[in-house]
């Protein structure tokens, strides 16, 4: 039992590490709030050849045959700078392809010739979909279920202005039938695992933004974060985060593992996950002050962000029942 | 990252369970109005457990322990946790020696200390008691001024101790004092190991909000301790209860961190029996969500357990992240105690009978956020030493 990564892990977590906060940080949405079309082909070119989409497919699809553990560590990463969920979306369905005999299917995503976009069913039997401009399918997350439909199940498209602007929000309806058929729940629960680590990644995004911004800036002759009630709203970020990642580990490893507890223990994780991402993205606002509340800096887009994940988790687990199973 | 036990594990914890079901002691523990008979009893089951080899598990062979991993040690808790057994953690006589005294003379002690402490540490024929707090040093443990006086090969202590659990049935006493009253303040500090029979020494027990007095005051005068039991050097004693106090905070507490999960099972069959304005009480919403919300977190409690084993197995000392699992194990205690007096409403002002466990466990967790570093002190830890802010001017 070991819940560090391992050499390799680490060095892949640098790796990707090191890619989004040159090539896409947080920072981005400075200039391009809003722009619909999230990546460009360039750009989603590059993910292609850092082996993101294929992380955990098979090596004879052009694949890693890595396993969760990367999975949620580079979801993780992705949390860390508000990447776009059609990233994720797109790893989590060459993944399930992969193991639904679709291997063209998995290849075209793995390869970048292909992407996903996520999307979430509302109430009015229609669902808001993220970033899906020129996405080829669609992922739906629908009461428990998740659903593979291809763009021209799209009967009905309205963009609508986002809560969240930093993904575009399109609302849509479909007609026609999936493409995967008998979508098992341990697989809706590996799509859930990798949410909760993106969130646990803007959880610390927002903490180590709010430890940064509290040891620069100065008032009453000292950096505020030498005060006992900002070093102290930092702490309890640290300690939520170390709840939700270590969570996040435990329970992806007993998904990978087949234990028989591991929807419980996704349950604790959608918990601990989304409960600090919304708390230190709002205490990391407080820690700002004025300019926290202003979109000249980042800090209102992780709130925004968590709303849009913890929604979407909402729909793929039935958190409170789960744990209070007997 | 693994979360899988190897086969000698497997073993191992299969060893422990069925030791445990074939030894555990089927009479109560008895209670702390009688400290005494509480000592006999536990350093009795010290002694079962030493004779056992269940003493020490990661303790070094070099000092009397099996030589095994955390994750033994951690396997050990689990199952014994889940066995109905005597307390293991903090509640036990043994405590101080085992999670505090014994791995700092490991990390500081001489070879002689070693010999001469932690046998009798792991079988159980010594007890151990802190004295670290004073009345006027309590968070600021450094500005303590317990005197310890050079007089020959002799060190003459003068002062107060407080918060000395088991003070009155210990042998020893990790002590703390001021050596140097001109350095600077950390730097005139040590570490000495005080026998409790030495003369001049007064103990009172102070009555805690549970209604025990199993924590005392100690009166130091002109006590009388060897040289050869300063443990880490002369007026180095700060560096050495540094080692203590990240073991308290990192590995200490593993065993009530691990029995925590069972209060909550307890907690949810309270909310299936109580029932409020009709309906059992887990069939209100409000009560379901706070429930389950508790049970996530001592879900998470164990990953960060497991996390934090991850981490000290490459370690000889834990670091400051101990605090992070503390604090939150703190008031998570203290919430899910609090939700069961809240389920059990005017019951919960009987303190005997059917409820009164839960209640004295309500009254006691108050102790959480303070014993071992206050919930503001960790989170300072937390704050400078994990996350690197800087000191306050």
């Amino acid at each position: 039992m070991n819940l560090l990564p391992t050499t390799e892990q680490a060095e892949i977590v640098s790796v990707i590490g090191e890619f989004l906060s040159s090539e896409v940080p947080i920072r981005r949405y400075q200039e391009t709030i809003n722009l619909g079309t999230p990546y460009s082909a360039a750009l989603w070119q590059q993910f292609v050849k850092l082996g993101w989409f294929g992380v955990s497919c098979p090596e004879h699809l052009g694949g890693s045959g890595l396993g969760i553990a990367e999975e949620i560590l580079l979801a993780r990463e992705a949390g860390r700078q508000l990447i776009s969920p059609t990233v994720l979306a797109t790893a989590f369905t060459a993944n399930l392809a992969s193991r639904h005999d679709q291997a063209g299917l998995a290849n075209s995503l793995i390869n970048g010739e292909k992407r996903v976009a996520i999307a979430l069913a509302t109430k009015e039997d229609n669902y808001l979909m993220f970033d899906g401009g020129d996405a080829d399918y669609l992922l739906t997350c629908h009461d428990n279920k998740i659903n593979l439909f291809p763009a021209a199940a799209i009967a009905k498209a309205e963009t609508l202005k986002g809560t969240d602007e930093s993904v575009s929000l399109t609302r849509t309806t479909l007609t026609g039938t999936p493409l995967l058929k008998n979508i098992g729940e341990s697989d809706v629960m590996r799509l859930a695992i990798g949410l909760c680590a993106v969130l646990t990644g803007i959880a610390e995004s927002a903490c180590a933004a709010a430890v940064s911004y509290a040891g620069e800036r100065e008032q009453f002759g000292q950096p505020i974060g030498a005060f006992q009630t900002i070093k102290h709203l930092c702490a309890d970020m640290a300690v939520r985060n170390e709840a939700a990642w270590s969570q996040c580990v435990y329970a992806g490893l007993s998904l990978q593992d087949e234990h028989e507890d591991a929807t419980r223990k996704i349950a604790a994780a959608v918990e601990m996950s989304a409960r600090a991402a919304l708390e230190n993205a709002r205490t990391n606002i407080q820690v700002h002050g004025g300019v926290g509340f202003t979109v000249e800096y980042d800090a209102h887009l992780l709130v925004k962000r968590t709303h849009v994940l913890s929604s979407l988790l909402d729909s793929l687990i039935d958190r409170r029942k789960v744990l209070l199973k007997q | 990252m693994n979360i899988q036990f190897s086969p000698d594990d497997q073993l191992f914890r299969e060893d422990v369970r069925q030791w445990l079901a074939d030894n555990r002691p089927r009479e109560q523990r008895p209670s702390v109005a009688d400290l005494a008979a509480c000592r006999e009893h536990d350093t009795a089951w010290q002694k079962t457990l030493f004779d056992a080899g269940w003493a020490g598990i990661a303790w070094p062979e070099a000092c009397g322990g099996r030589g095994l991993s955390l994750t033994r040690q951690l396997i050990w808790y689990e199952e014994y946790a889940a066995a109905d057994v005597p307390p293991g953690g903090w509640k036990s006589v043994c405590f101080v020696g085992l999670a505090h005294a014994g791995p700092t003379l490991i990390a500081c002690g001489e070879d002689n200390h070693k010999a001469e402490h932690l046998p009798k540490i792991l079988d159980g024929s010594a007890v151990w008691c802190q004295g670290f707090s004073e009345p006027g040093a309590g968070s600021d443990l450094a500005s303590l001024r317990t005197r310890g006086e050079i007089d020959g090969d002799h060190l003459v202590i003068n002062g107060q101790k407080l918060w000395t659990s088991y003070a009155d049935v210990a042998d020893f006493q990790e002590l703390l004092v001021r050596t140097d009253p001109d350095a600077q303040k950390h730097r005139g500090i040590t570490w000495v190991v005080c026998d409790m029979k030495t003369p001049g020494i007064t103990i009172r027990p102070i009555r805690n909000m549970a209604g025990e007095s199993e924590f005392c005051e100690v009166f130091y005068d002109d006590v009388r301790i060897p040289l050869s039991q300063v443990i880490g050097g002369l007026n180095n004693g700060w560096r050495t209860a540094m080692s203590t106090l990240s073991f308290e905070r990192g590995t200490a507490f593993i065993a009530d961190q691990v029995e925590l999960e069972h209060d909550v099972v307890k907690m949810e069959q309270l909310a299936r029996e109580v029932h409020i304005g009709g309906r059992a009480a887990i069939a209100h919403d409000e009560i379901a969500e706070r429930l389950a919300g508790l049970k996530a977190e001592v879900i998470a409690l164990k990953a960060m357990t497991y996390m934090s084993i991850s981490r000290n197995s490459n370690q000889d000392l834990p670091g400051p992240e101990g605090s992070i699992v503390r604090l939150f194990f703190a008031k998570l205690s203290q919430r899910i105690s609090h939700f069961g007096m809240e389920l059990l409403g005017a019951d919960g002002l009987v303190y005997q009978g059917k409820h009164e466990e839960l209640v004295r466990t309500y009254l006691f967790r108050y102790a959480d956020t303070i014993a071992a570093g206050t919930e503001q002190i960790q989170r300072s830890i937390i704050g400078e030493r994990v996350l690197g802010l800087p000191k306050s001017r």
